[in-house]
């Protein structure tokens, strides 16, 4: 029994991580919360759903999320352009891409509420039968699909970061643009990079959640609590503390789950947040965001 | 023995940033009535210096004593509150709030009412605010800034902005006060009327030790008492103005090595 | 002027005592709080449950809703406020679904997502209402104009400044999101006494980032602009409830097009519509001069 709830936490464990790893990635360089990950979420499980329905013979599923992916890459620099490109140019207070990132995460909740709150969507199934088994093991396909993509594009996305050049540029820019400014990078290639990694993100994260739980408006948002806990007990900023606490959530949660019971589970990782708070704000990546003296 | 006692005083203080050494063994012993100079090359550690003094840094190693009071372990508002009052270097005013307002701020954590007195109108809330603002005003036509009492704050020009910082740092008459580059951003004007103000300020404030980090060395000679010159985070010469100025180490750290 | 009337200048009422709740937390101290409607939901369940079943009076019980407010408004408080802002606004948001789950975790007594009805009825619910708001403005008006609002601005401007001379920052933080905290759980008591049903719904997410944007809406730092926008916002939707935009009343929109109004704000008037000015007699005096002025010319 162990066995089996602890792939399950993996496999959710997983979905967080993406999530989180989409936040954190903005907040790391560009140091503001991004609320409006959410929102793009639910966008794109949308966008994911209306492109399979309008062909007759669903695609194959790869398809639906290279193409969600890239509609959250544009998306995402969309909204930058709306939303946070006169922040930037007026230089005001860090407050303002709070109030504006969630202005937008409840815009596009707001209007997918209007028009589609009335019966939820759903994928069609991807797999005949839904789990397989591994001896007493019965493993969800869909999990294990969601772990693979997640995985693998994780893995992707930290190559990208420590390992090629660009991802020094990110980094240096997340230690301190205006140095990296001096040292002839170029900031707002940065910029596009960033909004373009956290939408690729939200793109891909939509479908798969959007096939886990069923098309909703609000879909985004409850999951991307998820995601910022997992990112504050990571330690904010950090990509390697919030997938890390990403699993950790995931896994709690699935034993919770099962001792206690679902109700509870919310209550429990928000006070596993705070509790982490108190002991430990450096979450356990140890790296910790400050704002500058 | 009175004019021996020290109001500041620091012991061997090191600040490293992750390996960095900012400050390397700095020590330091400040009077009442005093003009202290920092003076050296970018990145020395000046600043590094003031924000070790007024706690926003703890240091890594060595002891910082306030008017005989250890305070290695108390925080930037205990040491402003025992009086230890700085400006920075890039005008920090409260863009919010009027001259009068910035001035009253250093005042407000002393006003003897709390939050019920303060919704509910009560006396000793008009007291207390009538009290602290004819103190900063006071201390606002001291220093001849009383006409732009009104004024915001960050509209005003540089000059007048800086002295403004240095009203509000006055006026809870603090036993040290930390200018950090006092003179930067100043047109020749502007500094001109800076020294003099602040040969006013010695003279209006006698017990107060003032301690000032400047580039320019005009400025520093015609006020300072005591100098100390630092480069790469080491102090390499400390003694009167005169002294220092034909040093030869400090003559190889500003103008290099021949 | 009949009950439905009424009702709508009471809503819009309760809208400004929230609105003034997260004025004093984010435009005084400049914390992003995003779970005001948590207190809401804290206080009002506490207020009514108690009430109905420990039958004591309706004014005790509200006294005890806004404590256990503050409470946790301080428990909150005390490991997040020494961090960077975004763990506010994140632990914020946290709490305020926690919360919703906790009143359908405990459904036996808050009766879910159907909602609490149990409310007694209040007869002069509109006066008391209207009282209240004008108390809370008085309020939220002397604690801006006292040393308290003197501080609040300074810190919310330079924390390390602010330091620098004295203002205990922590704990002046800690004392402003209790305060304000108890100013929204007061409005949750009245929202409940008005509607006389409560729901988890009824104080989501959205309705704390709502009192957010009419916030930044009215102004980053006006009073007066926070009460008005709070007031107007509310009120305007509600009456155009009959208009309809693709066959979907407008007041479905209202929400989208409070989103447009901040979007627009963001973009072109980023200190909100009335920047930092107040309303005062020498304010309008002034606009009258001008005024003549013009008219002498």
């Amino acid at each position: 029994m162990w066995l089996q709830l602890s792939i399950n936490g993996i496999c959710l464990g997983a979905v967080y991580a993406l999530i989180a790893v989409g936040f954190a990635i903005v907040f790391s360089v560009l140091k503001f919360s991004n609320f409006a990950h959410g929102g793009m979420i639910s966008a794109c499980a949308f966008m994911g759903y209306f492109f399979q329905a309008s062909f007759k013979k669903a695609p194959p599923i790869w398809v639906t999320i290279l193409f969600t992916a890239f509609c959250g890459v544009l998306f995402a620099l969309f909204l930058d352009q709306i939303a946070y490109r006169s922040i930037r140019r007026n230089k005001s207070p860090n407050i303002y891409y709070f109030l504006a990132s969630l202005t937008i995460s409840i815009i596009i909740t707001s209007i997918l509420n209007v028009f589609f709150s009335k019966n939820p969507l759903a994928y069609p199934p991807l797999f005949e039968t839904t789990t397989f088994s591994i001896g007493a093991l019965k493993i969800s396909k869909m999990d294990t699909m969601i772990l693979i993509i997640s995985a693998a594009l994780l893995a992707a996305l930290l190559l990208l970061i420590n390992k090629t050049k660009i991802g020094l540029a990110i980094r240096a820019v997340a230690i301190s643009p205006e140095t990296s400014k001096l040292m002839g990078i170029n900031s707002s290639m940065i910029l596009i990079m960033i909004f373009s990694i956290a939408g690729f993100l939200s793109g891909v994260s939509g479908v798969l959640l959007g096939c886990k739980y069923g098309v909703y408006p609000d879909l985004g948002q409850t999951m991307m609590v998820k995601g910022f806990i997992a990112s504050v007990i990571g330690g904010l900023g950090s990509l390697g503390g919030a997938i890390a606490a990403a699993f950790l959530l995931g896994l709690l949660e699935m034993f919770w789950t099962y001792v206690f019971g679902s109700l509870s589970t919310p209550v429990m990782t928000f006070v596993v947040m705070l509790l982490f708070l108190f002991i430990r704000p450096q979450g356990i990546s140890g790296k910790f965001a400050k704002e500058k003296v | 023995m009175e004019n021996s006692r020290l109001v500041l005083r620091c012991n061997d203080i090191c600040m490293d940033f992750g390996g960095v050494k900012a400050v390397d063994h700095f020590s330091m012993a400040v009077s009442p009535s005093t003009t202290t100079g920092l003076i050296g090359p970018n990145g020395a550690g000046k600043t590094t210096i003031f924000n070790v003094f007024s706690r926003i840094y703890r240091q890594t190693s060595g002891s910082l004593e306030l008017d005989g009071v250890n305070v290695d372990n108390r925080g930037q508002v205990e040491v402003a509150r025992m009086g230890l009052t700085r400006t920075f270097q890039n005008i920090r005013l409260f863009s919010g709030l009027s001259v009068l307002d910035n001035v009253k701020v250093s005042l407000d954590h002393s006003a003897g009412y709390n939050m019920l007195d303060a919704v509910l109108h009560l006396p000793s809330r008009q007291r207390e605010e009538r009290r602290i603002g004819q103190r900063a005003l006071d201390t606002l036509k001291l220093l001849k800034l009383d006409q732009y009492a009104q004024s915001h704050a960050t509209s005003l020009p540089y000059g007048l902005q800086r002295r403004v910082e240095i009203a509000r740092a006055l006026v809870t008459e603090p036993k040290v006060l930390l200018l950090d580059e006092p003179a930067a951003g100043l047109n020749p004007e502007e500094v001109f009327q800076l020294v003099d103000f602040l040969k006013q300020i010695r003279e209006l404030y006698p017990q107060l030790a003032l301690l000032v980090i400047e580039h320019r060395m005009d400025l520093i000679m015609s006020l300072c008492d005591c100098l100390y010159v630092q480069n790469f985070g080491r102090t390499i010469a400390q003694g009167k103005p005169a002294q220092v100025q034909c040093d030869p180490v400090v003559l190889a750290a500003y103008l290099g090595e021949e | 002027m009949n009950n439905y009337q009424l009702g709508l200048i009471m809503n819009s009422c309760i809208s400004v005592i929230g609105v003034v709740g997260v004025f004093i937390i984010t435009s005084l101290a400049g914390m992003f709080s995003l779970g005001q409607a948590a207190f809401m939901t804290i206080s009002a369940y506490f207020t009514f449950i108690l009430a109905k079943t420990l039958g004591l009076p309706i004014l005790l019980t509200a006294v005890m809703g806004i404590a256990a407010s503050a409470l946790c408004a301080y428990i909150i408080a005390v490991p997040t406020l020494k961090l960077r802002k975004d763990y506010f606004a994140l632990i914020t948001m946290g709490f305020g679904e926690m919360m919703s789950s906790i009143v359908i975790m405990l459904e036996k007594y808050t009766n879910g997502s159907i909602g609490y009805s149990r409310i007694p009825k209040v007869k002069p619910v509109f006066w008391i209402i209207i009282g209240l708001t004008a108390f809370v403005i008085f309020f939220a008006w002397s604690l801006k104009r006292s040393r308290f609002g003197r501080m609040c601005i300074a810190l919310k401007t330079d924390e390390t400044a602010a330091k620098s001379f004295g203002v205990d920052v922590y704990r002046l933080k800690i004392r402003i999101f209790v305060i304000g905290s108890c100013i929204s759980a007061l409005a949750g008591i009245l929202y409940g006494l008005k509607n006389r049903v409560i729901t988890p719904d009824g104080f989501s997410w959205n309705l704390s980032a709502e009192m957010q944007i009419f916030l930044f809406f009215g102004g980053t730092n006006s009073l007066t602009g926070a009460a008005i926008a709070g007031f107007m916002l509310k009120l305007i939707p509600e009456t155009l409830r009959t208009v309809k935009l693709f066959g979907v009343s407008l007041q479905e929109f209202r929400t989208v097009i409070y989103c447009i109004l901040i979007l627009l704000v963001i973009n072109f008037r980023p200190n909100g519509m009335l920047g930092e000015k107040e309303f005062s007699i020498r304010t309008l005096a002034g606009l009258f001069r001008r005024k003549e002025a013009r008219n002498g010319k």
